[in-house]
């Protein structure tokens, strides 16, 4: 990296590599290059496999400004060497940037980097470079370092790059914004590897932790100190790495909000994921929500008879009597909206049924009224609010499947199983298995 | 020249045979490539300097489709002869 090589060095390495003793590394080395020479000489093309193309190409004069002075001089025809390299050669060397290619750019619709910027930065940036050549070698060299040694990164970067210039991303947005607040804009590769960087480890920060998160923006901020030491006596300067740099503190702030946010909406819905099972059970009866309709009871009373309640299902009757229920609903009235008097009990019943739920999933529910023997009427039951057939059957028998023996056993009651209102009074029915006692 | 007839050449004056300094030939230019890549720059005396450059992406227009372009960031090798090697074909 950065290095000068010369014959000398060429020869060193044939020597090395190559097992070709000094002596002839030596006299090979030189011929070769005088050989180009005269071969263009005498042929003005020479093609070298491995290598390219090395042409004579001959240029007419052309009348030119003098600079300094303003008065035209004339550019004499002469012949210039030209070298074109060979398409392996050419893509060896790109290979850190081998994922890139050249898309087509949509109307940009954003507010920051305008295209009269971005072509204007280019521009820029083509002063520098050819006013600093011998410090853009540096940079390049050191760019190249980063950039070879950061290979995936510096796919999402310049993707991420395109992205920026082509979608109306949010988070784009801020980014244009804060290249738009600083005045030098210079695009370089070394803020765009550092901004890859920091994003994949973003992306890859997503599925974390938030601490891990906070952990790696400090890494990345280090990382991105490092490079900026490395590159500090050239002419770069740091304001586009500043740029990206709080670009990402937003980024990963943003995940962190809505990581917490996550967390937070599943604890209420499920406070309870680690009580045991005691309180599972008779909690379960108060279950389900709040809201949904406006018919809401005396929950607390409620609630309060369910930890009072046994942990027996069968002890429903006390219980129930204060409970109105509704239309049944399949799923996630769990969801409750723990509005109206959430309590912590009841936000802890619709916990336990949900951990009831998550424990029966392993159960198979398949509605079932086939296998069971109607022989009686063990109880009647209230629907409270929010309740469904499902759940009075889980609640009774001890599994949702059962529902369909409800539906049987009071025909006249419950005329259509998707509607029942609460504060209807249904009959439990007493299930015998059809081949065995069932109880 | 072609690539046969350099190698030709070559072994002719360097008394090996066409295998051999194909061989060479090969090596010589797989080593430079090698240094290449890696972003060091090789510079023959009265010949030139061979060195990879930077190339910043830039927009360009589709003349025919008139679709603007963004055109990645590349790395290209560069090769910048002499001042005695331009003198020599003047």
């Amino acid at each position: 990296m950065n290095e000068k090589l010369n014959i000398q060095s060429l020869v060193e390495l044939l020597v090395a590599r190559n097992s070709i003793n000094k002596k002839d590394a030596d006299v090979l080395v030189k011929e070769f290059f005088r050989l180009i020479e005269e071969s263009l000489e005498k042929d003005k093309y020479v093609k070298i496999k491995g290598l390219g193309t090395f042409k004579l190409i001959d240029v007419d004069s052309r009348e030119s400004v003098n600079i300094n002075t303003g008065e035209r001089f004339e550019i004499q025809e002469h012949t210039k060497v030209s070298f074109v390299p060979e398409a392996s050669l050419r893509e060896a060397i790109n290979r850190p940037f081998s994922h890139f290619e050249t898309v087509v750019l949509e109307e940009e619709t954003e507010t920051g980097d305008s295209l009269a910027d971005i072509i204007s930065d280019e521009e820029e940036q083509k002063d520098d470079g050819t006013a600093q050549e011998s410090a853009a070698k540096t940079v390049d060299t050191d760019e190249i370092d980063d950039v070879s040694s950061m290979e995936i990164v510096s796919d999402s970067a310049i993707s991420e790059n395109s992205e920026q210039q082509q979608h109306c991303d949010e988070l784009m947005i801020k980014e244009e914004q804060r290249a738009v607040e600083m005045d030098n804009v210079e695009e370089d590769v070394e803020p765009e590897t550092n901004d890859a960087n920091i994003r994949v480890e973003k992306d890859s920060a997503n599925e974390r932790t938030d601490y891990t998160d906070i952990e790696e923006h400090t890494d990345n901020s280090e990382l991105l100190e490092e490079v900026d030491a490395e590159t500090s006596d050239t002419s770069l300067p740091p304001s586009r790495k500043n740029k990206f740099v709080s670009m990402r503190y937003f980024i990963s702030i943003a995940i962190l909000i809505i990581l917490l946010s996550a967390v937070a909406v599943i604890h209420m819905c499920f406070p309870n994921l680690f009580s045991n099972k005691a309180e599972i059970l008779d909690k379960s009866s108060s279950t389900k929500v709040e809201n949904v309709t406006n018919q809401v009871v005396s929950i607390d009373s409620v609630a309060l008879g369910d930890t009072i309640s046994g942990i027996n299902k069968n002890d429903y009757t006390e219980t129930e009597a204060s409970k109105k229920g509704i239309a049944k609903q399949k799923t996630n009235s769990k969801d409750a909206n723990t509005t109206k008097g959430a309590t912590d009990n009841t936000n802890s019943n619709t916990a336990n049924v949900a951990s009831i739920k998550s424990s029966q999933k392993s159960a198979a529910f398949e509605p079932d009224s086939v296998n069971y023997n109607i022989v009686g009427t063990k109880t009647t039951y209230t629907i409270s609010e929010g309740e469904t057939l499902t759940r009075i059957a889980l609640r009774f028998y001890g599994t949702k499947a059962l529902w369909p023996y409800l539906v049987k056993h009071n025909p006249l009651i419950i005329k259509n199983p998707d509607r029942v209102p609460c504060g209807t009074t249904i009959n439990i029915p007493i299930l015998q298995k059809k081949d065995s006692v069932y109880r | 020249m072609s690539n046969k007839e350099f190698t030709a050449e070559l072994s002719r004056r360097l008394g090996l045979t066409m295998k051999d300094t194909s061989e060479m030939v090969a090596f010589l230019v797989s080593n430079m490539a090698q240094e290449l890549q890696e972003g060091n720059v090789v510079a023959i005396q009265s010949f030139g300097t061979f060195e990879v450059k930077k190339k910043a992406e830039r927009i360009t227009v589709n003349p025919t489709t008139k679709l603007r372009m963004l055109v990645p960031p590349k790395l290209v090798l560069n090769f910048k002869p002499s001042t005695a090697l331009k003198d020599k074909f003047k």
